[in-house]
């Protein structure tokens, strides 16, 4: 074994300008499955993590209009909501692994000590905090005890920190919301959010929920103090995994089939509708957005999109394949008397065979490994580089890594074994006496 | 003239002769035009569905204008104050002479009944410019007109998903629907439409109105322009911030007082990521060509060495370099061209067989699957591909016939 790996390397480097230009061509096609595998895989992450700014499959529900009648009530009736129907959900709901009420007001006049500004403002539970992916750069998260005792406490949007106290940290400051005096306890890191309900969350400003129901309560003709416009809430992973599967079965017509009709939304009305005398099957009673459709249409999207490029970088690596089969007939060729003249010396077909076989393996597992160094040193020079929104950077996966290493182990084989084959059916005598 | 028939005949001949190496080679070079050719028609593809999308959504050079607020004093006045436009501002916007089209828009969410049918939809009063700079089109009826709004016609033009709630199949041309208790006519349905970017409610789930007859009067939600040509894109924005600064006593550097929404830099950043995409996509499709070009060389420097002695002779009995670097290069330029010419035809069949690959046509619910990836060949990719393919033959075919050219005679006639 071992000195037939050593004969397969002399072989190869007597041809050296040969071999060099075969394994060029193996080389690329692994560099080409990393390189085009860490751009679908970069997409992937880039968008998940574009879509998450907004929360993981968060579900938004808001006020909806009646569109059909139920229980003596004509169509067209609006369902405003309130904190009961946040509580009775968080209770009811199997789906739902958290919820939070947001009570929203925008305009809202906010005064630093260095300048003034109108912004919007948004009540809520902690439990918003994780659900819509608020996290701070710079002190802390509102808390339970926070919301227990209404504490007049506000985290800043980036944005909108920068317009009231430019450079400086806000934590620890004063604020004046129309007037109140309310003290920062952190500002929301930098966030990169291309989705939106009611305005970025840049440019707002979160405070408990039970600050902003005494201070900042809804102020329409028919909202009562414990009105709150919208219920965030996000469902479990295992309700997001089996959307997936939804839309991945034939069953699936299109995705405005899908709005309004999951077991997300069906369970939510399910829930409220006898609170608020709606038609559970009414789609239009509540408005619910469930962003997990659209990250699941996102990721289904771009999954296609790897498909391809996979699909292409086999042709490549298969292209570098034909490249070591040709050069491996005529090697076979050329070796035709050494072949003639081991045999007449007793090397039998199984070690003609090996030795070729061999020699074709080594030649592509190391341009291999040599072509996968190169693909990640390229995508090290390319992260260099600044990324467009939606594109996390090349980024190489584990999984890539055994996939080129298995690809390219069957590419080497099914090139060897030809070229093996036609050796080792060589006659002797013939090719002892061949002239080339 | 007649040497060279010769020599093609004889170069015919020597790949005859190697019939299964030359397959193979051939076969290394369609594989790269394959790849190539698909390769850029899949950038093509994506870029063609996004702008697609992003067209629905906003025509060249549209602009959006909303309220906001002050971010500096300006003035003698603190900053946060809010600014909402007026209808007036849109009388002064198109006093300007940079603008083309102005259109103001007011938006409301609102009941729609039709019958015992109902729903909610985005309501937007608009003027008739607005169809050109939002891509409206009319499946059946039209869009709004000028004496619709001179008139405070009540009439509205639904959107594809609020005319199916409503009508389901029912033509809706004619009839009367109700937009919060108040009757207005419809007169035009728009097709099915994808659309990528959107504010307020997608289009499908919009109703048009003429803008003189929209509620709440005295507020300006958006204003959307677009300047006369393309050069005074920039300048008419300029305009714009400084007439509105000056009606509205803010600084015209706060750019946070207006929000001044220019949808051509949103196409500039798609145009930026789909040139990327496209980028890494040439770069892979022009490499593999080129290791179809490094299997062309090999297998001539192979050529090249069998035929040492053959070439000995040749030079022994007159043959001159050029001759011999022709031989080879014309050689190799056949096997490339061959393999080129069945890639190219490979390639229509492969583009025919794959036709459109899912992209956003499931996500934006377009029937018409314009958003998808279309493979389609243009005569762009055809050219680039052949230039790509000629540069690979003859950097290929020309270092061996060099070699070959260079043999000393003597020497080759004594090779073994």
């Amino acid at each position: 074994m071992q000195e037939a790996i050593k004969e397969s390397i002399q072989n190869l480097r007597t041809n050296k300008l040969r071999s060099v230009l075969t394994m060029f061509g193996i080389m690329w096609g692994v560099i080409s499955i990393v390189i085009l595998s860490a751009l679908g895989e970069g997409f992937q992450r880039g968008n998940q993590a574009v879509l998450e700014e907004l929360g993981k499959n968060v579900v938004i529900i808001r006020n909806g209009r009646t569109s059909t009648q139920a229980g003596g009530e004509r169509a067209g009736r609006v369902i405003r909501l309130n904190i009961e129907d946040a509580h009775t959900l968080k209770e009811r709901s199997s789906l739902m692994q958290s919820v939070s009420p947001e009570l929203a007001r925008s305009g809202v006049s906010v005064k630093s000590q260095y300048n003034a500004a109108a912004l919007s403002l948004s009540g809520i539970w902690p439990e918003f905090q994780p659900i819509r992916t608020i996290e701070v750069s710079d002190g802390r998260l509102i808390n339970d005890a926070d919301d227990a005792q209404a504490r007049r406490v506000v985290v800043i949007g980036g944005e909108a920190s920068k317009q009231l106290f430019a450079d400086r940290s806000p934590v620890g400051e004063t604020l004046k919301l129309n007037g109140l005096g309310y003290t920062v306890i952190g500002k929301v890191r930098k966030k990169f959010q291309d989705s939106n309900y009611s305005g970025p969350d840049e440019n707002r400003l979160f405070v408990p929920y039970e600050a902003m129901r005494r201070d900042f309560p809804m102020q329409g003709p028919f909202d009562t103090p414990d009105s709150i416009g919208i219920i965030v809430a996000a469902p479990y992973q295992w309700v997001a995994d089996s959307l997936r599967q939804e839309v991945d079965s034939d069953a699936f017509h299109g995705v405005f089939a899908l709005f309004g009709q999951t077991v997300v939304e069906q369970e939510i009305r399910r829930v409220l509708a006898p609170v608020h005398g709606f038609d559970e099957r009414d789609r239009e009673a509540l408005s619910i957005w469930n962003t997990a459709i659209e990250s699941v249409m996102f990721s289904k999207m771009i999954q296609a999109m790897k498909n391809f490029f996979l699909g292409v970088s086999i042709i490549t690596l298969a292209l570098g394949g034909i490249g070591v089969m040709n050069i491996m007939l005529i090697a076979v060729r050329e070796r035709t008397r050494e072949i003639g003249l081991r045999k007449a010396l007793g090397a039998t077909r199984k070690r003609i065979h090996r030795q070729f076989v061999i020699e074709g393996l080594a030649l592509t597992l190391f341009s291999g490994m040599v072509g996968f160094a190169g693909g990640i040193a390229l995508c090290k020079l390319i992260n260099v580089l600044p990324m467009p929104a939606r594109f996390a950077g090349m980024i190489v996966t584990p999984g890539t890594a055994v996939f080129a290493v298995v690809a390219l182990a069957a590419v080497g084989i099914l090139a060897a074994l030809y070229p093996a084959a036609r050796a080792a059916a060589l006659p002797p005598v013939e090719s002892l006496r061949y002239e080339a | 003239m007649r040497m060279y028939g010769e020599i093609i005949a004889q170069a015919v001949s020597s790949l005859v002769a190697h019939r299964f190496r030359a397959a193979l080679t051939m076969l290394g070079i369609a594989w790269g035009i394959v790849t190539v050719v698909l390769l850029m028609a899949y950038g093509t593809g994506f870029q063609r569905a996004i702008m697609y999308g992003f067209r629905n959504a906003f025509s060249e050079g549209t602009v959006l204008v909303g309220g906001g607020q002050t971010s500096v004093q300006a003035g003698g006045e603190r900053a946060g104050r809010r600014i909402f436009l007026q209808p007036e501002d849109v009388d002064a916007m198109r006093e300007l002479g940079a603008l083309k089209f102005v259109s103001p828009e007011y938006m409301e969410s609102l009941p729609l009944t039709y019958g015992i049918r109902q729903t909610t939809a985005g309501v937007r009063g608009v003027s008739p410019e607005y169809s050109i700079m939002r891509s409206e089109t009319a499946e059946s009826g039209r869009f709004i007109s000028a004496e619709d709004v001179e008139n405070h016609r009540r009439v509205c033009f639904l959107g594809f998903e609020v005319a199916r709630r409503l009508f389901s199949s029912i033509p809706a041309v004619g009839e009367t629907v109700r937009i919060n208790g108040t009757p207005f006519e419809v007169i035009g349905v728009m097709p099915n439409k994808a659309q990528i970017s959107n504010y307020f409610y997608p289009d499908k789930l919009s109703v048009f109105i003429p803008y003189t007859v929209s509620g709440h009067r005295d507020r300006v939600d958006n204003v959307l322009f677009q300047a006369v040509t393309p050069e005074l894109h920039q300048q008419s924005i300029k305009q714009v911030r400084e007439l509105l600064a000056a009606r509205h006593r803010f600084s015209p550097r706060d750019d946070r007082a207006v929000s001044l929404h220019d949808t051509g830099d949103m196409e500039a950043m798609i145009g930026g990521i789909t040139q990327g995409l496209q980028f890494v996509l040439y770069f892979i499709g022009t490499i593999t060509l080129m290791i179809g070009g490094v299997g062309v060389m090999n297998i001539m420097l192979v050529s090249v060495t069998e035929r040492t002695r053959e070439i000995g002779v040749r030079k022994a009995l007159g043959a001159r370099r050029r001759h011999i670097l022709t031989q080879f290069l014309l050689e190799a330029l056949t096997i490339t061209f061959l393999g080129g010419a069945v890639g190219v035809a490979l390639s229509y069949l492969l583009v025919w067989a794959i036709g459109a690959r899912p992209f956003l046509a499931s996500l934006l619910d377009d029937p018409t699957r314009q958003t998808d990836i279309n493979l389609r060949l243009s005569s762009n990719i055809l050219l680039t591909s052949t230039a790509i393919l000629a540069i690979a033959g003859v950097l290929s075919g020309l270092w061996p016939a060099f070699r070959a050219s260079r043999l000393d005679p003597i020497e080759a006639l004594r090779y073994e």
